[in-house]
C-alpha cells in the first residue's frame, strides 16, 4: 500500500475542513472498504489517489445511539454494527434494523466496521475494483459489465453504468423511513435516505448525494409504529461473510391482518436500493397469502432487464419477496 | 454567445450557411423562380408553410433495433455530452421496452432474458419542419455538421418546433427508465432550461454524437467481439434513401 499521511479530526468541523482544504483526503472509521479500495490502487480521471486520511473516530459522540419514543432513534454514523447489532434499544424497537446490521461481512469486521461507512461504502464491481478497468464510475467511458461478465450486476434501473448497491444497511434504513444528517461547509442538513442515494444518470461517479467535503453525521429513524411488522432476508453465495446477491427489508402496518402501509426495499438489484413501489401497490388493503406474495413478487419484476450472466437475480430477487412479505406478515 | 455556441469546430461561423427564418421570407421575396422551386416538391413532406431549401445534416443516428440491449448507454452519456458544455441535459435520443422486436441472433444468444428495445431519434429530416416554424430563429442549420439544431440561448419555449415534428414519441410509459418527460416529439422540453431540445449531432464534440461513439454494443461490434455486419447506433449521411428508410423504421413504431 502506498503510504498515506494520517490527520485526526476531534470534531466533525475539523474533518470537513480537512476534506475541503485537500481534495486527495478521504474520511476514514473503520477503513474495511477504503484501505482496500487504496490498496487495489482503483484510480481514474475522477478518482484521485487518496492520500490523506482523516480519521474521524476520534470525534467524540460520533457513535451515540440515543432512543426515545417521541423521537425515535438517533444513530451517530461512527456507531458500529456490533454496537449497534447489541444495543438493546435497537433490538427491542427496530427488530428489523438489529437483523440487518448483524448481515454485512464477519463479526471482526462489523467490530470495526461503522453504519456510515456501511451505507457510504463503494460498489463490488469487478471492474470498478479492478484498477486496469477505466470504466465511467473512476471517469472513464465504458461500462465493462454490460458486454462483459456481469453475474452480480444490476437487474434493474441499469443505465450507463450496472453496478448495484452492495449495502445490507441502507434498505432497512429505507424500509424504516430513515433520514440522513449530513455536515458540510455550508452547516446541516437533514434528507430522507430515499432521496440520498442517486443513480448514475444523476451522477456516475459517487453512489449517493454526498459531497467530498460533506459527513454522514447521524441516522435518525422515526419512533416504532405500533402494529408494525418486518423482515430482513438476504442471499448470498457463501453461507457467511459475503455481499448480497440480492437483500430485502421489508416493513408493513398492518390493520386487522390488512397492509395499511408498507414499505419493500431491495438492495443488490439496481444500483441505489431498490423499492418497489409496485409490489408496495399489489399488496395495499389487502391481506397476504401465499398468492398475493407471490403476485407482488412478480410484479416487483416486471421491468426488470437482466444482463448476460444475471437473469438468476431475477428469480431470487422473485423469491426473496414472497418470503419476506409472508415472513413479516406471520402468515 | 449564440454565435460562439455552434461555431464549435475549425470552421468560422458563416452567416450566409444558416438558414433562417428572415432569410427564407427574404428568398420567397425573390420572385416567381423561388416560387416555382418549391411549388415543384422540393419541400418533400411539406406541411404548413413551404420549407426552405437546406443543406443534408452530414449524418444522422440511424438505430438498428435489433442490436439494442436496452442499456441506456445513449441516453445518459447524450445528456452528459451536452452538460458538459453547458447545454440542456435532456436527452435527445430515447429507448422505449418493445417487445414487438426481433432481436439479432447475437444478442439472444447473449442476453435471452433482457427484452427488446426501440429506439426514437432525431430524423434530421432533409426538409426539416421545425425550423421555419421558429419565431425567433433559434432553429438553425450548424455549419460544420449542417444539424437541425436548437439556439438554447434563443430559444423563446414557444412549442412551436415540437409540435411541427412530424415524429411522433411512443407512449412514454414504456420509456425503458420510465422517466416521463412529458415527450410528444423528437423536440422535448426541458422545464429546467426553459428550452426546447433537439439532436444536435453533439456538432462541438471531436468524435461526433456521443451516443454512436459510447454506445457498448458498437465498441464491442467494431473490436469483433460482437459479430455483425451492422452497428446498433450508426451514422450514415443524411442523404434522402436514408431519410425514407429511417422514416419507414420510426414511423412502424
Amino acid at each position: 500500500m502506498r503510504p498515506v499521511k494520517y490527520l485526526a479530526a476531534p470534531t466533525w468541523r475539523d474533518a470537513i475542513n480537512a476534506l475541503a482544504k485537500y481534495p486527495t483526503a478521504k474520511a476514514i472509521a473503520g477503513g474495511s472498504d477504503l484501505l482496500g479500495w487504496i490498496k487495489d490502487d482503483i484510480t481514474g480521471a475522477k478518482e484521485p489517489q487518496w492520500d490523506i486520511l482523516v480519521d474521524i473516530r476520534t470525534i467524540k459522540e460520533g457513535a451515540a445511539i440515543r432512543f426515545s419514543r417521541n423521537e425515535g432513534l438517533r444513530i451517530g454514523s461512527l456507531a458500529t454494527l456490533t454496537d449497534l447489532e447489541s444495543a438493546k434499544e435497537v433490538q427491542e424497537n427496530y427488530p428489523l434494523l438489529a437483523s440487518a446490521v448483524g448481515h454485512p461481512a464477519s463479526p471482526g469486521i462489523r467490530n470495526v466496521g461503522t453504519i456510515g461507512g456501511n451505507i457510504n461504502q463503494r460498489p463490488r464491481c469487478w471492474y470498478l475494483r479492478g484498477a486496469e478497468f477505466d470504466c465511467y464510475k473512476k471517469g472513464g467511458d465504458f461500462c465493462f459489465a454490460v458486454t462483459g461478465k456481469n453475474e452480480y450486476h444490476a437487474i434493474l434501473e441499469g443505465e450507463l453504468c450496472y453496478i448495484v448497491h452492495p449495502s445490507d444497511v441502507a434498505p432497512a434504513l429505507l424500509a424504516l423511513d430513515a433520514k440522513a444528517k449530513i455536515l458540510g461547509p455550508k452547516g446541516e442538513k437533514t434528507v430522507p435516505f430515499s432521496e440520498y442515494f442517486v443513480g448514475p444518470r444523476v451522477d456516475v461517479i459517487r453512489e449517493n448525494i454526498l459531497q467530498h467535503d460533506e459527513v454522514l453525521t447521524e441516522i435518525q429513524i422515526p419512533p416504532p409504529v405500533p402494529s408494525s411488522k418486518s423482515s430482513f432476508l438476504k442471499v448470498t453465495n457463501r453461507g457467511v461473510y459475503d455481499f448480497a446477491i440480492v437483500n430485502i427489508a421489508t416493513w408493513l402496518k398492518l390493520n386487522n391482518g390488512s397492509v395499511e402501509d408498507s414499505r419493500i426495499v431491495l438492495s443488490g438489484v439496481a444500483p441505489t436500493p431498490h423499492r418497489s413501489t409496485a409490489a408496495e401497490g399489489v399488496i395495499k388493503g389487502k391481506r397476504i397469502d401465499e398468492a398475493l406474495a407471490k403476485q407482488a413478487a412478480d410484479q416487483a419484476l416486471v421491468r426488470a432487464r437482466p444482463m448476460s450472466d444475471n437473469a438468476y437475480k431475477v428469480e431470487i430477487a422473485k423469491t426473496l419477496i414472497r418470503r419476506s412479505l409472508l415472513e413479516a406478515a406471520g402468515a | 454567445m449564440a454565435e460562439d455556441q455552434y461555431s464549435g469546430g475549425e470552421q468560422p461561423t458563416t452567416g450566409n450557411q444558416e438558414v433562417t427564418r428572415r432569410e427564407f421570407l427574404r428568398q420567397m421575396g425573390a420572385g416567381a423562380a423561388a416560387v416555382t422551386f418549391f411549388s415543384l416538391g422540393v419541400a418533400g413532406q411539406a406541411r404548413g408553410p413551404a420549407f426552405p431549401p437546406m443543406a443534408e445534416a452530414t449524418g444522422v443516428v440511424f438505430p438498428d433495433p435489433s442490436l439494442c440491449i436496452g442499456c441506456l448507454t445513449c441516453e445518459v452519456v447524450c445528456s452528459r455530452a451536452h452538460e458538459e458544455v453547458g447545454l440542456s441535459g435532456v436527452p435527445r435520443i430515447r429507448i422505449y421496452d418493445d417487445p414487438s422486436i426481433k432481436l439479432h441472433p447475437e444478442i439472444i444468444r447473449n442476453y435471452p432474458d433482457r427484452g427488446a428495445f426501440f429506439q426514437e431519434p432525431c430524423l434530421q429530416c432533409p426538409e426539416a419542419p421545425c425550423l421555419p416554424v421558429c419565431p425567433v430563429d433559434a432553429l438553425r442549420v450548424e455549419p460544420k455538421t449542417q444539424a437541425r439544431i436548437i439556439d438554447e440561448s434563443t430559444c423563446i419555449a414557444c412549442g412551436r418546433c415540437e409540435r411541427a415534428c412530424p415524429f411522433t414519441a411512443v407512449d412514454e410509459n414504456r420509456a425503458t427508465n420510465r422517466e416521463v418527460l412529458g415527450q410528444a416529439s423528437r423536440i422535448t422540453f426541458d422545464p429546467k432550461k426553459n428550452v426546447y431540445v433537439k439532436c444536435d449531432l453533439c456538432y462541438f464534440r471531436e468524435g461526433g454524437p456521443a451516443c454512436v461513439e459510447r454506445c457498448p454494443v458498437n465498441i464491442r461490434i467494431r473490436q469483433g467481439i460482437v459479430k455483425s455486419d451492422i452497428l446498433c447506433l450508426d451514422l450514415p449521411a443524411s442523404t434522402s434513401e436514408v431519410f425514407q428508410k429511417l422514416r419507414q423504421q420510426q414511423a412502424a413504431s
